[in-house]
């Protein structure tokens, strides 16, 4: 027996949150439900991906990347095209008219390595919100650079130092911020996770990519891909590109994590392969954890892929096998940013590369009539400094 | 569960006769480490503390307390586990006879697992549980479980529409746990507290419980005493914060289980009979 049926997704998802979060989710159910039916609010949630992002991002035959692999045909969703670099503002900009229209004049949210808050800093900016971004104390000294440009955008940064001080205590933080300012602020979460409406939220403010992407492929060849691969991190770009595939059952959908240093070491976020079912931020789900539901820290290269659970609706598409979930390591990953840098003039970003690593993996094993569908979730530019830095490269 | 007489019915029964209300302490297992559980619960009880709810160490927590969190994450370094906790749990059964209650997020309870978790409740003979990260909406599994052994899953409620209070207590037993943040008006939250609780009342015949975090002394002692429509008061965060000042200052292995007795009895002995 499942129950609270509507906030999930097979077993998955539901709202595992304090009864005072209860009633700020309520009322933002209640909220998104009426304004995801409202012609007016769809139209200017098309109007700002249109004009001030830049959408629709392009479908782009990556000819050189497949030439040099030899098999399938590869296309490149190209969502590093996006104003701020990643699919991420998509989302942001679907919440913060929301938030708008729920007549909210302060915006919060969590951010890892800072993209989610340079995006959430971005749309505040734009329609005119006080914004504060919760960001783990050790982060803001390793993100210095984002901390900047959500500063530069008018946002405020708070440093969390509970817990272990990185991305899961600033997401524990804003939420109590958000109930403790309920009245006037809005909680805009950076991906297809957290309790209920938040995971399904996101995905319909992120499935404009696959919409796109299926229209596209269908407009070039005629046809359906035969393969969809998105890197996981906590899935938003994965099931924005995924959802609209999902009735295509001829389609095979690959959601590629993080492996790390390698899945048989401790340094990796590979929540599929190597995590189990519990409950984090308010959602079941799979995740790493301690046999006792401690929450254990993931790694990753990819500052964006290292998050210890996975968005609900996935571990459910998993679980009825409609989706598979692999995984690449640092190396593989490392390698494919500067693959596709160099025969495509593209810098994707770490996260990215994940997914293209996997495609790297699969492309040769396939005849050249197959299509693979990657979704380039992001630019590379953030993290350029860090790979010299790898490559033992010093001051830049 | 209405015709037994639990360890938690006949507390409130006999708060009811004395005309007083119940102080709850409240501590997080675990710290400074599990062997010191029973020394410390005798020390509440002996301050005159009705009942104690006992806290599982969780590290990722959506609103306890800032002392909680440390506590927690000591205990947690210090080799914590839920099956060692259970284990201590049985032994502090047999050295108090109070009602004991478990604090213990759902997140743990699903890691360790619902069944194992409820037969820990069974061997060790709790008397409440509280779930503070599983509403309504997700509390009929654990529910069911816990109806097994007639341990109650004790309601938390915050103000919301009465039609959702009214679902929320009936879903569960024991007394109901209120959680209302104090403003910054102290004296007028005493007025919306006793307004909300009166309202609660008139649904149900369960007590009533304030469950917030109490940092001040002298608020949470003038709550005490004017909080006339609520049947018993969290006592958590100035205990926690007197065992960990004593523990991190004095030699380890010292518990300060006499000023533990004092800050109870601040407490017990100022509280004066209702109305
Ligand atoms: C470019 C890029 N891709 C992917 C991700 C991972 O997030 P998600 O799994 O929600 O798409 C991030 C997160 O910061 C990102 O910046």
């Amino acid at each position: 027996m499942i129950t609270n049926e509507k906030a999930k997704f097979g077993e998955f998802g539901g709202q595992y949150v304090p009864e005072a979060v209860m009633q700020a989710l309520i009322e933002l159910e209640k909220e998104f439900n009426k304004a995801r039916n409202d012609q007016q609010f769809i139209e200017e949630y098309r109007y700002y991906l249109h004009d001030y992002d830049g959408r629709p991002t392009p479908l782009y035959y990556a000819e050189n990347l497949t030439k040099q692999l030899g098999g399938a045909k590869i296309y490149l969703k190209r969502e590093d095209l996006n104003h701020t670099g990643a699919h991420k503002i998509n989302n942001t900009l679907g919440q913060a008219l929301l938030a708008k229209r729920m007549g909210k004049k302060r915006i919060i949210a969590e951010t890892g390595a800072g993209q989610h808050g340079v995006a959430t800093a971005t749309v505040a900016a734009l329609f005119g919100m006080e914004c504060e971004i919760f960001m783990g104390a050790e982060d803001v000294q390793r993100q210095r650079l984002n901390v900047f440009r959500m500063e530069l955008l008018g946002a405020k940064v708070r440093s969390v130092t509970s817990g272990s001080s990185t991305l899961k205590d600033a997401v524990n933080e804003a939420i109590k911020d958000w109930v403790e300012h309920i009245d006037n602020t809005f909680y805009l979460i950076g991906s297809a996770v957290g309790p209920h409406p938040y995971p399904l939220m996101v995905r319909e403010f992120q499935k404009i990519i696959g919409e796109e992407a299926r229209e596209q492929i269908l407009q070039k060849e005629g046809r359906l891909p035969d393969y969809v691969l998105a890197c996981v991190g906590g899935g938003s770009n994965a099931i924005g590109i995924f959802y609209p595939f999902v009735k295509d059952t001829q389609v095979q959908l690959i959601g590629v994590e993080a492996a790390g240093k390698g899945l048989d070491t401790n340094l990796h976020a590979a929540t599929f392969n190597r995590g189990t079912v519990g409950i984090i931020h308010g959602m079941k789900t799979y995740l790493l954890q301690s046999p006792d539901g401690e929450i254990t820290e993931p790694y990753s290269v990819a500052a964006g892929l290292d998050y210890p659970g996975v968005g609900p609706e996935h571990s459910y598409l998993k679980d009825i096998g409609r989706a598979k979930y692999e995984s690449a390591t640092d190396e593989e990953a490392l390698a494919a940013f500067e693959l596709l840098s160099r025969v495509e003039g593209i810098i994707p970003a770490l996260e990215s590369s994940h997914a293209l690593a996997y495609a790297v993996k699969l492309a040769p094993k396939l005849g050249k009539d197959k299509i693979i569908v990657v979704n380039l979730s992001g630019r590379g530019d953030k993290d350029v400094q860090q790979v010299a830095k790898m490559k033992g490269i010093e001051e830049i | 569960m209405e015709n037994k007489n639990t360890r938690l019915q006949k507390t409130f029964e006999e708060m009811q006769r004395e005309d007083r209300k119940a102080l709850i302490a409240y501590i997080t297992a675990g710290y400074p480490d599990l062997q010191s559980l029973s020394d410390i619960v005798q020390a509440l009880e002996k301050g005159g503390a009705d009942m104690v709810q006992v806290g599982i160490p969780f590290l990722d927590p959506v609103g306890d307390a800032p002392i909680v969190q440390v506590l927690s994450k000591r205990a947690v370094e210090n080799g914590f586990t839920v099956e060692k906790f259970f284990q201590a749990l049985k032994e502090l059964r047999m050295s108090t006879t109070l009602p004991l209650l478990l604090r213990a997020y759902y997140t743990t309870i699903f890691g360790y697992g619902e069944d194992r978790f409820v037969e820990g409740c069974k061997e060790a003979s709790i008397d409440g549980v509280v779930v503070p990260d599983l509403p309504l909406e997700e509390n009929g599994a654990l529910k069911s479980k816990l109806d097994t052994i007639d341990v109650p899953l004790i309601p938390i409620v915050v103000p919301a529409p009465m039609e959702r209070i009214k679902a929320i207590v009936e879903s569960g037993g024991g007394f109901v746990y209120l959680m209302m943040a104090p403003g910054e008006n102290q004296r007028a939250f005493v007025d919306q507290l006793n307004d909300f609780a009166n309202q609660i009342k008139q649904i149900t015949k369960l007590p009533v419980c304030l469950g917030i975090e109490l940092r001040e002394l002298a608020f949470a002692k003038q709550l005490i005493n004017n909080a006339d429509s609520v049947d018993g008061i969290l006592i958590g965060d100035v205990l926690m914060g007197t065992l960990q000042k004593a523990c991190d200052n004095k030699n380890p292995g010292q518990l300060p289980t006499e000023e533990l007795t004092q800050v109870v009895e601040y407490f017990s002995t100022s509280m004066v009979p209702r109305r």
